[in-house]
């Protein structure tokens, strides 16, 4: 059965805990006993049943009354699995919130109709566009305390639908509901017979895999390359994930940035019959018809198609999450696809946050900022827009030993060669004489184990 | 696992087995004192993991957080995995769904006789809406105890 990964965002309190148990309960897709069991431990202790409680599981939560983590949730319609990840919106576990959302292939986003558009409201919306969730209904929630009013729904959705334009969002898909009273969730209620457009599972259902969206060029992070050395095989095995596109026997392939290339001889794998063909979300290794000297995390991609792009400069759109503010000109590690470099950030073109929107010249990117920033990495690496490849299209920064942002790539700029960089250059032909050690080492060593196969079993 | 001289753990727990299990990272690391705190994870974006550690950190590796109890048996299923058979009907209509200790794990009803079975009993039969934890006791009292316990630094 189909799956797909749906996030629910929206300031705390709005009701998201509450929307996620009301739907588990009202699609049957609780675990036998768990409602009842949950509404006696609420009847033991004295205090009034919520929906929230069916998710809040850790004991922690329910005495402070939110969610410290993004909890993953399984819950099925007639048409395919989900997975819901039931996000924080108190504003210290954003980036438990964002961990969550980086998995989501759709959103919704809860507002409370009686509270209006709040601070989260609004860093939620951005955050989702900067993650580059393009699928989000705005669920307005808590009709029962407005009366159901016609006129307060459309009130908000005005507001809400300007500041998503300034986004650049379009949304025109916004739900009126009751997440406690089970208004609209679904099926369309006699509380609001105004409103003729989907209910949540209406609308959950209508969303879009990304796996349903077409093929792409064939792309591959280099995970590793794997060498045998017993009774003489001298196989390379070239190995990784298939990001998008399909690489067949006897294609040629390039890696980038190296642009060395060879023409595919096998395709390896493991207790399977022999395959000549391997296509996207396949781990795969395949062995070349020459021998290539190539690095972990070089993308591989076809002869005859599309090219990544090679750089060492790059626009992007991040958001930060680390105890520490990221500064100018400091060394952090990026890891994008299966490759990893050091990177420096090169200017602040503007800093965003929930209210404001715009802050020109900053000095750096603080906790839970988002901001348009340009990086440089000291390697050239292969890189692709979000837009036109999500996974090469993304990355993570690295501070110390934590994840401490993460971003989207919007432009990749040209290569940096002022004369600033000379020191940097100079770095990165010292790397390329360290590679090309091994790669005579290696080379040394196929010619030992070619004369002398008996040292070598 | 304190004392021992493993830097880091490979284990199969699932995000869908239990709620405290569902706010886990596939890297979770642990402090000195193996202790574990929820609200202080960092993120895991994408497919990027946590993969720089400091000196003295343990690490839990945990592959298959995504996956389901369905997907477990499909898998054994699909690659012939032998598995004890605790799992199966033991002659009398009772089977293990889930292990834990002697004292701690109830059999649960049932006549499935091998992964085909079982996948049946999953995806249609008895056992589609009942939580495959449902024998264990430690789950029970309240639901903060293997909550506790992870934080002691059980698994
Ligand atoms: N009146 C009313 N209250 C609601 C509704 N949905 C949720 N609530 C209440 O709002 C409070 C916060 O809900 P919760 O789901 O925990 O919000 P979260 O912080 O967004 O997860 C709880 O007390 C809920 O009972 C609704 O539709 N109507
Ligand atoms: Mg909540």
């Amino acid at each position: 059965m189909q799956r797909l990964n749906i996030v629910i965002t929206g300031h705390v309190d709005h009701g998201k805990s509450t929307l996620i148990g009301r739907l588990l309960a009202d699609t049957d897709s609780l675990p036998q006993g768990k409602l009842e069991s949950v509404k006696k431990m609420c009847e033991n202790n004295a205090r009034p049943f919520e929906y929230a409680f069916l998710l809040d599981a850790l004991a922690d939560e329910q005495k402070q009354g939110i969610t410290i983590d993004s909890a993953r949730v399984f819950f099925q319609s007639k048409k395919r699995e989900y997975i819901i990840i039931d996000a924080p919106g108190h504003i210290e576990f954003l980036k438990n919130m964002i961990s969550g959302a980086s998995r989501a292939e759709a959103a919704l986003l809860l507002i409370d109709a009686k509270e209006g558009v709040a601070e989260n409201s609004k860093r939620h919306g951005m955050l989702l566009s900067l993650l580059g969730i393009k699928q989000v209904a705005i669920v307005v929630n808590k009709m029962d305390l407005v009366n159901f009013s016609e006129i307060a729904f459309t009130k908000l959705k005005v507001e809400y639908s300007e500041y998503l334009a300034t986004l650049g969002i379009k949304s025109d898909i916004f739900i009126p509901i009751s997440a406690r009273e089970g208004v609209n969730l679904i099926e369309h209620s006699a509380s609001t017979p105004w409103y003729k457009g989907p209910t949540v599972l209406e609308i959950l259902d209508s969303f879009k895999s990304v796996e349903e969206k077409e093929n792409d060029d064939f792309r591959m992070p280099l995970q590793d390359v794997y060498k045998f050395t017993r009774d003489n095989d001298d196989r390379r095995i070239y190995a990784g994930t298939v990001t998008s596109g399909e690489l067949n026997v006897g294609d040629e392939v390039v890696f980038y940035p190296s642009l060395k290339r060879s023409k595919v001889a096998s395709i390896e794998s493991f207790n399977t019959e022999v395959k000549t063909s391997v296509k996207e979300s396949e781990a795969v290794g395949f062995t070349l018809q020459t021998q290539i000297y190539v690095r972990n995390g070089d993308v591989v991609a076809r002869a005859d198609q599309s090219a990544p792009k090679v750089s060492n400069r790059f626009e992007a759109n991040l958001f930060w999450l680390g105890a520490k503010p990221l500064e100018l000109d400091k060394p952090y590690k990026i890891k994008i696809g299966s490759a990893q470099s050091t990177i420096y950030l090169e200017e602040i073109k503007r800093v965003i946050d929930g209210d404001t929107l715009d802050r020109a010249d900053e000095p750096s990117v603080g906790r839970h900022e988002a901001a348009c920033v340009i990086f440089r990495v000291h390697d050239l690496l292969a890189m692709e827009l979000f837009a036109e490849n999500q996974k090469l299209g993304r990355f993570v920064i690295v501070d110390e030993y934590d994840i401490a942002g993460g971003g989207i790539i919007t432009e990749v700029l040209e290569q940096y060669t002022t004369r600033r960089t000379k020191a940097l250059h100079v770095n990165s032909v010292l790397v390329d004489k360290a590679s090309e050690s091994t790669e005579f080492e290696e080379e040394l060593f196929a010619l030992l184990r070619k004369h002398f196969p008996h040292q070598f079993n | 696992m304190n004392g021992s001289p493993y830097t880091g753990v490979i284990v199969g727990v699932r995000a869908d087995e239990e709620g405290s299990r569902s706010k886990e990272r596939v890297f979770s690391a642990r402090d000195e004192k193996s202790e574990w705190d929820a609200s202080t994870q960092p993120p895991e974006l994408w497919n990027q993991y946590k993969t720089d550690f400091a000196p003295g950190t343990h690490v839990r590796i945990h592959p298959l957080l995504e996956w389901t109890e369905l997907n477990i048996w499909e898998y054994i299923e699909r690659e012939n995995i032998p598995i004890i058979n605790l799992y199966f009907d033991q002659g009398n209509g009772k089977r293990y769904r889930s292990l834990g200790c002697f004292p701690c794990t109830a059999p649960v009803d049932s006549v499935a006789r091998n992964p085909k079975e079982i996948i049946e009993e999953l995806t249609s039969g008895k056992f589609k809406d009942i939580a495959e934890r449902s024998g264990r006791a430690q789950d029970k009292d309240g639901g903060g105890t293997l909550e506790a316990l992870r934080k002691e630094g059980y698994m």
